[in-house]
């Protein structure tokens, strides 16, 4: 397949003036909103057709009233993506953003990434959109750009590299978890499972499968732990099992210590729906089910939704004066990993303590380590 | 005193089955004198199995189920009938009834399960159909094992009845989770055709399986409900993102002493690999190792692709490929891609695991519209298969069961520029009678033959009119040259290269679909296999 990029002047995009007679501006103002949804969650099956239909009216009018400034091989382009998702439609807004993005996905491809670069400077010159196309591969095929190389990884993951010597490290990091877990055999057994997991998936730098043997409690402190202040900082690639979705490396890193306050308390559970009996027993829920578990999204972008949901809502407390949030589990470990990920950067910088408490059977409600703890003081 | 011995080691076998809560034996045991009853019907020596089980307990049943047996003559034993009084019945009824065969079980449906008297004084069991008695399906290699079975189906579904029975009104609208116990059954029309318990076992990441158990029918392919529920459980696994392993266990029951069973708990020991998948296994070239508790996942994984149904050529290429089988099987075998379309990706797609597990979101559009024009290509020659099977039919509905044989060889050599997804197809009729095909023609008339090579271009009318003319210089002859149905509304714009086929010879047929329909059918496809692993 080939990947044609093309400049396209007017379309006239949004915010131009003109008669939209390729229906380009009333596409791209779908693409938009849709977009928006898509971050937000919100999307819904009938979006997506939407969506769909609307790239496909630009790209049609952009092979009609566009300027071909790109042959590229596809499959390559592709290659050197793999694991970021890759946009035919750039409005003239847009295009600068993309040149970053392309820049960095392709660094370290030589010729091909000049050839994407030079058709991107091409539409930041012309104040164009920049849309692309594909097309299979009996277009005149002599002017396309190859890539004599491919990476070896997703882009996101390109960033952690195997480190044997930090995966020994983390053999001494203080094992928290078996005081939550005490006299419960599975969970430790579990938990320690994990550690070992953890230790290899760093030792070898793969991913770590998720959602298959430990569950939310049990991910949510084997990862408390690589936060202890004893514990060195690095990252895991997370590899959600069941849809085979890669989520961005997980970062961890000693958390800085902070003194008690306590002085407003915030309840929460974290996802509505899955354990209504505790309803009473919160004062809300932190993720609405319905904009987690979307029909057609992979976990790991239910775990990128709730990451980003998180963070600004996170610092919204901290503003409010919020100094302790408690927070009680209702299961699936892309919401759990998601809300640790932007509570271990949000802390960082806030004065935030949040509390995790997991309903364990009969031993019914159980605090977990808190982010930070009290004796991390 | 070596004799008294043997026999006792004989009869132990039985032992289990006459301490059985669930099953229950006669009082009163027959003799030597009812045994020669039977002996006097048969030509060869009844076999000591037999003799040794009816011996020990007579007549057997339990749960709704009885075997036959012999009862004791002159002796307050019931009425019921044995095995002596059926062969006779059986015998003056049905005139066709085979001379070798002493009644074990008579079924619904005219089936009758059957111990062979032979020379050889095996003691294999069969099952057959009194309308087709010249069919015999092995149900037994021999009696002892055909009796472990029946047991163990006995108690398949007494542990599924106690479990149903045990539920209350809330279970009914608990969505199970896939780690807890599920109990099914498999239909076909009226039958059930197999019972299953199964869970996703969270500690070991692999498949319990509580109950196995499958209807032996005549009117049944031969292995048939096993295959089908081999497949269900290993498919299974593979959407529960575990291993293919299976371990086959006992249950545990409430705690409380509750009718029901422990969602949770199975005791630690394990039960056999239930009998009729050790012998379909040994018979697709799978060897279970005798007495195990269950299989290994690269086990599971040759069980797997066994048990689903895949064209030869598919067989061929899954060794030479790096998809894992399981996820191609299990595409299959859901039905969430048919076999050739399967076979269109693995081939020709950059990665094919990534289009079978539907990785890819609309939103992430340079890759979705690499697989969506694969796709599309793939869409339309599995169109032209149906349609090409049951040319001679009404329509090309999936319902008529009834399909014309047909070879197609998608693996020709990619011809220089041209994109692989054009590769020519050929479709062959293995009884040389030409292909009928009755899609619209751009271009003259297209002539049946008994070979039919073709080719796609699933593009847009606006591409097709740009790329058409080039592309048929480049591939050469072919029998005919496939296009979305957009062509017909648009011949307009496509005049030049309807003309350049025209002039060599390729005939341009318009397939039903457009290619605005084919998108919305491959987004469905797309989320399914996507949603498919849970």
């Amino acid at each position: 397949m080939i990947a044609t990029f093309w400049v396209v002047e007017r379309g006239p995009w949004p915010g131009q003036d003109g008669a939209d007679v390729d229906g380009v501006q009333s596409a791209a103002d779908i693409i938009a909103v849709i977009e928006r949804r898509l971050f937000s969650g919100e999307a819904a099956a009938e979006d997506r057709t939407r969506y769909r239909i609307a790239c496909a009216t630009i790209e049609r009018a952009a092979r009609k009233i566009g300027t071909p400034v790109a042959h590229v091989d596809a499959t390559d382009l592709l290659a050197w993506f793999e694991g970021q998702p890759l946009r035919t439609v750039h409005t003239p807004t847009e295009v600068a953003e993309f040149a970053q993005t392309s820049a960095a996905a392709l660094h370290g491809s030589g010729g091909f990434g000049k050839a994407v670069a030079a058709a991107t400077r091409k539409a930041l010159a012309a104040q164009a959109g920049l849309v692309i196309t594909v097309e299979p591969s009996y277009l005149g095929s002599a002017d396309v750009v190859r890539s004599d190389t491919r990476p070896p990884r997703p882009v996101a993951s390109r960033v952690v590299e195997a480190n044997p010597e930090l995966a020994e490290l983390l053999d001494g990091v203080e094992r928290s978890a078996d005081d939550v877990f005490a006299s419960d055999r599975w969970r430790l057994r579990s938990t320690q499972r994990l550690r070992e997991q953890i230790r290899l998936a760093v030792a070898t730098g793969e991913p770590l499968p998720i959602g298959m043997q430990a569950k939310h409690e049990v991910l949510t402190e084997a990862f408390r732990e690589l936060h202890h202040p004893g514990a060195p900082s690095g990252m895991i690639r997370l590899l959600y099992a069941a849809h085979g979705a890669e989520s961005p490396p997980f970062r961890f890193g000693p958390l800085p210590a902070r003194p008690y306050r306590g002085t407003k308390v915030l309840s929460v559970g974290l996802m509505s729906i899955r354990h209504t009996e505790a309803d009473a027993e919160v004062s809300g829920y932190w993720f609405r089910n319905r904009l987690v578990s979307v029909p057609g999204r992979s976990q790991a972008e239910d775990e990128a939704y709730c990451y980003r949901d998180s963070v600004p809502r996170l610092h919204r407390l901290a503003d409010e004066g919020v100094t302790d949030l408690v927070v009680r589990h209702t299961g699936y470990e892309p919401a759990a990993i998601g809300f640790y990920r932007a509570v271990a950067e949000v802390i960082r910088e806030r004065d935030l303590r949040v509390q995790p408490q997991y309903l364990i059977g009969a031993r019914g409600v159980v605090a977990g380590t808190p982010w930070p703890r009290v004796a991390d003081v | 005193m070596a004799e008294h011995r043997q026999k006792q080691q004989t009869l132990s076998r039985w032992q289990p089955l006459t301490r059985d809560r669930l099953v229950r034996t006669a009082r009163h045991l027959p003799n030597e004198q009812d045994l020669a009853d039977v002996q006097r019907q048969f030509e060869h020596p009844i076999p000591d199995a037999w003799k040794s089980w009816v011996l020990e307990c007579g007549q057997v049943s339990g749960f709704g189920r009885a075997l036959l047996g012999l009862r004791a003559r002159g002796r307050d034993n019931g009425d019921r009938e044995d095995a002596l009084d059926v062969l006779m019945l059986l015998r003056l009824t049905e005139p066709t009834f085979p001379r070798d065969l002493l009644p074990l079980e008579v079924l619904p449906d005219r089936q009758v399960q059957c111990v062979v008297v032979a020379a050889d004084r095996s003691s294999k069991v069969v099952l057959i159909d009194l309308d087709r008695v010249e069919l015999r399906h092995e149900a037994g290699v021999e009696l002892a094992d055909f009796v472990y079975e029946w047991r163990a189906d006995l108690h398949a579904m007494s542990s599924v009845v106690s479990e149903i029975a045990g539920r209350t009104d809330s279970d009914a609208y608990t969505l199970l989770r896939p780690d807890e116990w599920s109990t099914r059954r498999l239909c076909s029309q009226n039958v059930i055709v197999a019972l299953l318990q199964t869970r996703h076992n969270r500690d070991s990441n692999e498949r319990d399986v509580a109950v196995f158990a499958v209807a032996h029918l005549s009117a049944f392919a031969p292995g048939a409900p096993v295959r089908w529920a081999l497949t269900t459980i290993l498919t299974e696994s593979y959407q529960a993102g575990g291993s293919l392993a299976v371990n086959f266990v006992r249950r545990s029951r409430a705690r409380g002493g509750g009718l029901g069973y422990d969602r949770q708990r199975t005791e630690g020991r394990g039960q056999r690999i239930p009998g009729p998948i050790m012998r379909w296994a040994k018979s697709h070239g799978v060897q279970l190792k005798f007495g195990s508790t269950g299989w290994d996942h690269q086990t599971g994984e040759r069980l797997l692709l066994a048990a689903t149904l895949l064209p030869d050529s598919m067989r061929e290429l899954l060794p030479t490929t790096t998809v894992p089988v399981a996820t191609v099987c299990a595409a299959v075998a859901t039905g969430a891609w048919p076999a050739l379309d399967t076979e269109i990706v693995l081939r020709w797609a950059e990665d094919p695991v990534r289009i079978l597990t539907g990785v890819v979101q609309q939103d992430d559009r340079v890759r979705y519209l690499a697989d969506q024009h694969l796709l599309r290509t793939a869409l339309i020659l599995s169109s032209l298969d149906r349609h090409l099977r049951k040319a001679d039919q009404a329509s090309a509905s999936d319902e008529d069961d009834t399909t014309r044989s047909l070879v197609v060889d998608i693996r020709s050599t990619q011809h220089g520029s041209i994109d692989v997804t054009s590769t020519v197809v050929t479709f062959t009729s293995p009884d040389g009678a030409p292909l009928l095909i009755g899609w619209p023609v751009l271009n003259g008339s297209f002539t049946p033959a008994p070979t039919m090579r073709v080719s796609v271009l699933a593009l847009q009318t606006d591409l097709l009119a740009m790329v058409g003319s080039d592309y048929l210089s480049a591939i050469g002859p072919i029998d005919a040259l496939i296009v979305p149905a957009d062509a017909l509304a648009r011949r307009r714009e496509l005049t030049e290269f309807v003309g350049a086929a025209l002039k060599t010879g390729t005939c341009v047929l318009a397939a039903p679909d457009y290619t605005t329909t084919m998108d919305v059918a491959i987004a469905a496809r797309l989320d399914q296999a996507r949603m498919s692993r849970q």
